[in-house]
């Protein structure tokens, strides 16, 4: 024991060098810079913007929307008729393919799967691109027939060749449109033409005519 | 069992003997906020083990982040290969169907959303039904998914090849056909037309008809009395004074929604009357807690006080006629209560206009006597409450308990050897003293059932029977009108199921048809046209087929059974009934995981049954709540807990039947199932077994006797036993209570103890008063009824005073003319710590009669199926864990043994100045703009504070994630290799997934939740309203439970409208608001329940 006593330092005190300020000013530097690092990154990184956008899937049958829409100038609601009347905008069943598929272009390998779909009753199955998360309630007739365009959100749906996530559909995105809409909307005959250009002037005319129908639409606001 | 010294407790109100001792176990409970948060209730997981398990889910989740923040899983969109005609996806589309129950139709609207059934709702055209659906019917949608269902063809319990091609089952059924005379049909109650049509084909097959729970012995009586079977109709619209014998209308009847709606007509006090229902009942019927007077009376008692009643009326006025009755019965003079004489005055002051009924577990001569009194009292006269309806049935018929007699006989005879058991149990619910396993032992057997189950396992054959939403059927309602049935969706089994009536065509006919076409047949065979077809379709029923209502006079020679009313001393200590369950039936529904986790609407168990008792026969036996006790009747016993329940008569039990479903949960050689040994070796994984009735309750058929069933008790020996058994009540659960230490202003208040401030409260709660203290001054009634009147809060209006936009709700002429008895102080407020909200949309709101609510629970029932509440189980349960979002409070107030009873609905009260949200550290529960208290599920962290500081206990917090049955199928749908496994092994995985509402979010664990006001189908209902560039009208707007609302107690709407029914309600005389001292200002109003005794003396 008394050879240890005599080991250690009498009292002394523990003093940092000098040096060890400009060290901490460093690492504080540096970890500040991390942390903010670290918050973009995350903040824009996993945004929606970014992750979202772009989302292209590959489909069981390689579909154009450039072609039917864009060049052979399908209406929107022939296929999705469900977009005026119901929440979803739906899928058109095999069968509405087949309308003109039976005759246009039958044996192409292209349209196997459809062609076993219509035959066998069997459903296709489609890959989502436009994905809302569950918690979110969204009716497609509530702004089909409140003047929002199909390409608002879908994008210019008639020159993609396969369909990719135009908008992120992030919430965000949402509220800036519901916290001004006049921009975004457009008359309702607009509704499906791809190239219409929303703009303030028109929009705050149709949100007029349109708030006349219900007391609630007053406010600016749009619920 | 608590001490009770009533004397000195002084409680007026207590919701269970627990309360009303104030026990310090019960004050421990009501203390803790979280009862459910106990450590040893929670988890034996001791913390350290957590930390390890946590650590480990983090380094995981961790890695999961790396890959999993990119995008969520793909989903697939799959649209149908053709879709049928106008459809709109996502919007279910109504069918109006019905399910036979009994042998009587319930008229149900089904909705299928995207070829699914979820949701089952009354049919608001069908005369029986006026929209409102009981729980049975809601929850067996949950039946049609059951993982557990029967889904192939069985010999001997093993699944044979091709199913219906199978050579040995084309062997079998042709075998029946030749067997002549010697094949037996044994049958459950029906009314369908096709298969009674059906019926007449099948030859020279005996038939047998059997239910366990039946109204035969009224059928007897009736047919006694009046010389052909009639079937009685009550219009309790036109009563004013309804004397029930053990006869529950209001909930376990099958025309139960009919008569609340119509018996609710009287209980609101319209132009200042109203019905008064005395109820004579041994055991706490649902109608008894609704009753003005009860008379608890022992059950083998029961006849004998109907005699009493027909002595005391022929006291009064011996030109009634009932002077004979009153001589045959005049051992009776001295049975029963003396208030009898109260009633005989009370029902000659309103000849005419009374009913006098009697339950269908009474025997014959209780019927017989109850309708010679109605006709003695003029009831059943031409457009009298009294009528009486030709069901045509068959004279010689013999009752069920001799039906199943007669087809043990006659297989031990060997008149019979071969025996088609269409539907039903009959192994598990024939009579204790008819062994029927027995007697099918070694007999070429065939059951067609929804499960493999004691009768399947007693067969040689079984076969899987289609659920009502699978297919196609008719059936007559209660009044006789001609109900179909249609399918939704095809049966989900391997082996096609099918229908008694289509097993009849299989067997029967030279060529089987389908049963679309054997309906259709029955329909148009009197030559209605197609269209007429198609509208039975849609509607649900054809109009006008209900059966003629005559009003005959008793004949004479029907008083033979009379004597037989005075109770003869019997063997045994005590009466034992067996009672319909307001859950399971008889049975059938014991694998529904809704109806198990339902309160029992009296005496709120949720899983199990017990014997019921009163706490008179309780102390006399030294036993307390929850202690084992052994009911030996005829020499059979069963041992089960007994439950103290206030106001069941002394000497009598009451055991719900239907539970004790499995083996597991009794001690070995308990013969739960009466298997006959060395018949059937069934392949255990093939045996599918009840996951959810398992281990729930009790087998009473297991000492019901025939002879018991005939004369509705029977007698038993009953000794305390050994043990005890844990029952999940939910009766103390969700306790609205609060510190009592305040003052107010300069009103001090003494508050001696808090149990007694609890009591004073309890008033504001619950405010009740009689009908002749209402007329003394609508205007004040409630006020007056309050204990607590003179207190500041009730000095200002008591309305929701939101700056409304456009200014016209100030000052609107309610306050001037009585707001719930407030007086008017024009715009005074109380002081709020809150700012007002702004209104410029609507305001929803809500507004519940007390008076008219039963307290029945289909509104429970509706919202678990409308909302996707969960179903957490009897442990969970037990812990206060349950997940309803709306819950029947039930108070008991006075005598210990006669208690009154009060049934208060308490779902989120979607307060203006809601405690809940000013708590939320992360903004998860927010003020939408008209009014409701939104919960965000994405936002929510568990935190818990909002439930901590709700005043009205209506939050629920996912302690566990209650749906995994979703993730069971998402997981397998995303796995294709465990897929084909599945596929392959024939199991069902997932199934009860498909009854979601899409509509509405799965919550998980860790996030709280409560009532919407369905907010769901508010959006939904704006959206077609503004689609279809209209406003919304009162009425668009229905909230779950309002809709199933048997007696449209609870009202739904716009308070911005001032037209509108609920504003009207709200602004009503016998309105009011909990808790207003709290000034948290709920949307919810309530109206003061009205009770109508006789005036004293």
């Amino acid at each position: 024991m008394a050879d240890n006593d005599q080991a250690v330092p009498a009292q002394r005190e523990l003093i940092f060098p000098p040096w060890v300020d400009q060290l901490f000013r460093i690492a504080s530097a540096g970890g500040a810079f991390m942390g903010a690092y670290v918050v973009l990154l995350v903040t824009f990184g996993a945004s929606p913007r970014n992750i979202a956008v772009g989302y292209m899937p590959e489909q069981p049958v390689p579909y154009s929307h450039r072609l039917h829409v864009g060049e052979l100038g399908l209406d929107c609601r022939y296929c999705h008729t469900n977009a005026e009347v119901g929440a979803k905008a739906g899928v058109p069943p095999t069968s509405t393919c087949m309308n003109c598929h039976t005759k246009v272009r039958p044996d192409s390998d292209k349209l196997a799967p459809l062609k076993e779909s219509y035959e066998k009753g069997t459903p296709m199955e489609w890959v989502k691109v436009h994905d809302l998360g569950d918690y979110a309630y969204f009716n497609h007739s509530a702004h089909v027939r409140r003047g929002v365009g199909c390409a608002t959100c879908h994008g210019r749906i008639d020159t993609m060749e396969e369909v990719f996530q135009d908008q992120p559909l992030s919430m965000g995105w949402c509220l800036d449109c519901h916290r001004n809409p006049e921009p975004n909307v457009r008359p309702l005959d607009k509704i499906t033409d791809m190239t219409y250009q929303p703009n303030a002037e028109e929009g705050r005319e149709v949100l007029r005519q349109l708030r006349g129908w219900t007391p609630e639409n007053r406010e600016r606001k749009i619920r | 069992m608590p001490q009770i010294d009533t004397e000195s407790t002084g409680k007026e109100y207590w919701r269970s003997l627990d309360d009303l001792a104030d026990t310090p176990e019960f004050q421990r409970f009501v203390a803790k906020e979280f009862p459910q948060l106990t450590p040893e209730l929670v988890s034996t997981t001791s913390r350290r083990s957590f930390l390890k398990i946590m650590g480990a889910s983090f380094a995981l989740a961790g890695m999961a982040g790396a890959t999993g923040c990119i995008r969520w899983p793909e989903e697939k969109i799959v649209p149908f290969a053709k879709r049928p005609a106008d459809t709109v996806l996502g919007r279910p589309v109504m069918y109006a169907t019905s399910m036979e129950l009994g042998g009587v139709a319930q008229p149900v609207l089904a909705a299928s959303m995207d070829g699914r059934p979820i949701k089952i709702e009354g049919n608001p055209e069908h005369p029986q039904s006026m929209g409102a659906a009981t729980s049975y019917a809601q929850a067996s949608v949950l039946d049609l998914y059951d993982p557990d269902r029967s889904r192939s063809i069985l010999l001997e319990g093993q699944p044979v090849d091709g199913g219906w091609q199978n050579a040995d089952f084309v062997a079998f059924l042709q075998s029946v056909r030749a067997a002549g005379s010697r094949v037996a049909v044994l049958a459950e109650a029906s009314s369908s037309p096709s298969f009674a049509r059906l019926r007449a084909k099948t030859g020279a097959a005996r038939w047998y008809e059997y239910e366990p729970l039946s109204d035969d012995n009224e059928r007897m009586g009736l047919q006694g009395a009046f010389g052909k079977p009639l079937r009685p109709q009550y219009s309790f619209d036109k009563a004013k004074v309804i004397v029930s014998f053990d006869g529950d209308f209001l909930l376990s009847h099958p025309a139960s929604l009919r008569y609340s709606r119509d018996f609710a007509k009287g209980r609101v006090a319209t132009g200042g009357a109203m019905n008064r229902l005395h109820v004579v009942e041994a055991t706490h019927s649902l109608t008894g807690t609704n009753a003005d007077h009860r008379y608890p009376v022992t059950a083998s008692k029961i006849p004998a006080t109907l005699g009493r009643l027909a002595i005391e009326l022929n006291k009064l006025d011996s030109s009634l006629g009932l002077g004979p009755v009153a001589q045959i019965a005049a051992g009776c003079a001295n049975e029963g209560p003396a208030a009898m004489a109260d009633v005989a005055k009370d029902l000659l002051a309103n000849r005419g206009e009374s009913i006098v009924l009697a339950g269908p577990a009474q025997p014959a001569a209780v019927h017989a006597l109850a309708h010679f009194i109605n006709s003695a009292l003029g009831n059943s006269k031409a457009n009298g409450p009294v009528g009486y309806a030709e069901t045509g049935d068959d004279v010689a018929r013999p009752s069920h308990v001799d039906a199943i007699r007669q087809l043990v006989a006659d297989l031990a005879s060997g008149a019979v050897d071969t025996v088609m058991i269409l539907g039903g149990n009959p192994v598990y619910n024939s009579p204790a003293d008819v062994d029927l396993a027995a007697a099918l032992q070694g007999k070429a057997t065939l059951h067609l059932g929804y499960h493999v189950d004691e009768t399947s396992q007693a067969c040689r054959w079984h076969v899987p029977r289609a659920h009502y939403l699978e297919a196609w059927g008719d059936a007559r309602s209660y009044d006789g009108t001609y109900t179909v049935s249609q399918p939704l969706i095809l049966p989900m089994t391997y082996d096609r199921a099918k229908t008694p009536t289509e097993i009849l065509s299989v067997l029967f006919e030279d060529k089987a048809r389908s049963a679309e076409e054997i309906v259709k047949e029955t329909f148009t065979a009197g030559g209605a046209s197609d269209d007429a077809w198609q509208k039975v379709l849609h509607d649900g029923f054809a109009a006008n087929t209900s059966w003629r209502i005559v009003h005959p006079r008793p004949t004479n020679g029907w008083t033979g059974g009379l004597a037989s009313l005075v109770p003869s001393a019997g063997s045994g200590t005590h009466d034992v009934i067996f009672t319909q369950d307001y859950k399971v039936h008889d049975g059938r529904f014991a694998n529904n995981g809704w109806l198990q986790e339902l309160p029992d609407p009296v005496t709120k168990i949720t899983w199990d049954n017990a014997a019921l008792m009163g706490l008179a026969t309780a102390k006399a036996m030294g036993v307390n709540s929850m202690d084992m006790i052994e009911v030996t009747v005829a020499g059979q016993t069963l041992e089960l807990p007994a439950y103290v329940l206030p106001g069941i008569a002394q000497g009598t039990i009451a055991i719900a039947l239907g539970y004790g479903r499995s083996t597991e949960a009794h001690p070995a050689g308990d013969p739960v199932f009466r298997r006959p040994a060395g018949l059937v070796s069934y392949n255990a994984q093939v045996v599918e077994r009840l996951k959810v009735a398992t281990g729930t309750g009790f087998n009473g058929y297991l000492i019901r006797t025939a002879d018991s069933m005939n004369k509705g008790s029977a007698r038993a020996a009953v000794a305390a036993g050994s043990g005890t058994y844990r029952i999940a009540t939910t009766q103390d659960h969700h306790l609205i209570e609060l510190e009592a230490d305040v003052s107010f202003g300069d009103k001090k208040e003494d508050f001696s103890s808090p149990g007694e401030e609890i009591q004073r409260r309890q008033t504001d709660i619950l405010a009740r008063g009689t009908l002749a203290k209402f007329l003394e001054d609508p205007q004040h009634f409630v006020s007056s009824v309050k204990k607590r009147s003179d207190m500041p809060w009730d000095h200002h209006g008591h309305d929701d005073h939101s700056h409304d936009g456009h200014g016209d709700e100030h000052g609107h002429g309610g306050h001037g003319d009585g707001h719930g008895g407030h007086g008017g102080h024009g715009d005074e407020q109380n002081l709020s710590l809150w700012e007002e909200h702004e209104y410029k949309g609507h305001r929803w709101g809500m507004s519940i009669d007390l008076s008219t609510c039963t307290g029945c629970s289909a509104c429970v029932v509706a919202c678990q199926a409308e909302n996707n509440i969960g179903v957490v189980g009897k442990d969970e349960v037990y812990r206060g864990r349950e997940m309803h979002w709306i819950r029947i409070d039930r108070y008991f107030s006075g005598d210990v043994e006669t208690p009154e009873v009060a049934h208060q609905p308490m779902n989120c009260q979607q307060c203006e100045n809601a405690p809940c949200e000013s708590v939320c550290p992360v903004a998860a529960t927010v003020h939408s703009e008209e009014g409701l208290n939104d919960m965000v599920y994405n936002r929510c962290i568990g935190t818990r504070y909002c439930s901590n500081n709700c005043p009205f206990k209506v939050r629920r917090f996912n302690y566990f994630n209650n749906h995994r049955v979703v993730d069971d199928q998402q997981n397998l749908l995303s796995d294709q290799r465990e897929f084909e496994k599945v596929a392959a092994s024939g199991e069902f995985v997932g199934s009860e997934a498909m009854v979601y509402n899409s509509d509405v979010t799965i919550r998980h664990r860790g996030v709280m939740e409560k009532c919407t006001y369905c907010v769901q189908r508010i959006q939904n209902a704006k959206i077609d309203a503004k689609n279809e560039g209209r406003q919304l009208k009162d009425g668009d707007v229905v909230p779950a439970c309002a809709q199933t609302c048997p007696t449209d107690a609870i009202v739904f709407g716009d308070l911005s409208d001032k037209n509108s029914r609920v504003a009207k309600f709200q602004h009503d005389n016998r309105a009011y608001k909990l808790l207003p001292e709290i000034n948290v200002k709920p949307r919810n109003s309530y109206q003061a329940k009205l009770k109508n005794p006789m005036e004293q003396g």
